[in-house]
């Protein structure tokens, strides 16, 4: 029983890594963060200041 | 194998704490009094780094408030979340600061203990010969000293990441030391959530299992190993936890901004060039007399690699692999903080214990200590002073 709960434990946590990495693997970023962060099109943060 | 009572090593662990904590005060109190400084104490500690670490306790994650983008997401969650545990405890009568004190010193001395203890359990005291070796540095105790003044280790009693890092670095080597590889897990998986660094101790859990291995069926069969980490489930769950703090905040960039590698993204905004990996960093700043901090990273790093390559020849092979691969990583991008790096994967202080523990000439480790003891103060000092080196 116990070692059927590790391996449950290992194939939850392999099914958690396949999750994150299916969600994440298009990214669903604003066209600032885009712009600035991945393709490095403008060199400037544009923020609201407080 | 040695192994002592953990009793008699924790008073003397808080004696060194003590007696360390009240030379960096020391030192801030001849800074102060020396430069004018009136900023107070926690504008003096409180720089850099910690300004991220306590904005993400005060105010979580969040887009930056500045045209350089640089973002607090760049900052993993573990030790912020561990301040905010402080300050909840405290019903917040504490600020993000005090907190960030609070456990970074508290991870100092249980860093200092489970080292000593680490290398007890590895035989590295046996033999100690030698004046350093006395009195309160004697029976792996110097390790602590290395721990608590060696050269920046400053990082690790100011808020930030470092010396939590360095707790469950050294928590995963012993626990792996007594074969307990799920509590292993579990510590590196704490160490991904807090540096993702922390992932490379995959590499030294999977060395230590083959260890392990080796003891028990006499054979250093790889594909038979590796067969058997997947027949004893305990072992392959050891392996899986690793990642699965870096996966945990992969999944909460990915909510928060849609982008899962947000903290690597987020590394332009501290700098925009590009070098080929490693070699075009070295190359860059090996000889770079119009950046001169670089350079003397540079050629510590190159000491260092020296370092773990003799720790590697001496059987330390766990610990020098974790060194070198952990930072090969930063220096992938740059040469920025390299030496705090260094500092914060703890292996570096071990190499350096065993080095000088097996040095021949006793005014030869004197000489060492007595370096590593005033480059501690002195990096202390740097600290203060704002120098770019220790950032």
């Amino acid at each position: 029983m116990k070692k059927f709960l590790l391996y449950l434990a290992c194939a939850g946590l392999v099914a958690f890594f396949v999750t994150v990495l299916v969600l994440g693997k298009d990214l669903k970023v604003t066209k600032q963060y885009r712009d600035f962060y991945i393709d490095h099109t403008v060199t400037k943060w544009k923020y609201e200041e407080k | 194998m040695s192994t002592r009572s953990g009793g008699i090593i924790f008073p003397k662990i808080l004696l060194i704490y003590i007696i360390t904590r009240g030379i960096t005060a020391g030192v801030y109190f001849a800074y102060c009094a020396i430069f004018n400084e009136t900023g107070g104490f926690e504008h003096v500690f409180g720089r850099w780094d910690t300004e991220h670490y306590m904005d993400i306790v005060n105010n979580g994650y969040h887009l930056p408030n500045r045209a350089d983008g640089m973002a607090n997401w760049a900052f993993f969650p573990l030790f912020p979340i561990c301040c905010r545990g402080v300050m909840a405890i405290t019903g917040g009568a504490l600020s993000a600061f005090w907190c960030g004190m609070i456990v970074s010193n508290i991870c100092l001395i249980i860093s200092s203990y489970f080292a000593v203890k680490l290398i007890r359990e590895r035989g590295l005291t046996q033999k100690e010969r030698g004046f350093v070796f006395s009195g309160l540095a004697g029976d792996g105790l110097l390790l602590a000293w290395f721990l608590m003044l060696a050269p920046l280790t400053v990082y690790f009693c100011v808020p930030y990441t470092e010396s939590l890092f360095v707790m469950l670095i050294v928590l995963f080597f012993y626990a792996a030391q007594k074969e307990m590889f799920p509590l292993a897990g579990i510590f590196a998986m704490l160490a991904g959530a807090t540096r993702s660094v922390g992932l490379v101790l995959v590499i030294p859990l999977i060395m230590a299992m083959y260890t392990s291995y080796k003891n028990e069926t006499g054979s250093g069969n790889i594909f038979k190993y590796i067969g058997s980490i997947f027949a004893r489930p305990s072992r392959l769950l050891s392996i899986l936890l690793v990642p699965a703090g870096l996966f945990g905040y992969m999944l909460y960039l990915y909510y928060f901004l849609g982008d899962m590698l947000a903290f690597v993204h987020v590394q332009y905004a501290w700098r925009h060039e590009k070098f080929l990996p490693v070699v075009g960093v070295f190359k860059k700043y090996l000889f770079s007399l119009e950046e001169p901090h670089y350079m003397i990273s540079a050629w510590i790093c190159i000491a260092v690699f020296a370092l773990y390559v003799w720790m590697f020849v001496k059987g330390l092979r766990k610990e020098a692999v974790f060194g070198a691969v952990a930072l090969l990583i930063p220096l992938s991008s740059h040469m920025m903080s390299t030496p705090r790096f260094i500092s914060g994967s703890f292996v570096v202080w071990m190499g350096l214990y065993y080095a000088i523990k097996c040095m021949k000439s006793g005014a030869a480790q004197m000489i060492s200590v007595t370096a590593l003891y005033a480059g501690g103060i002195i990096t202390i000092g740097m600290w203060c002073a704002q120098a770019g080196f220790v950032m």
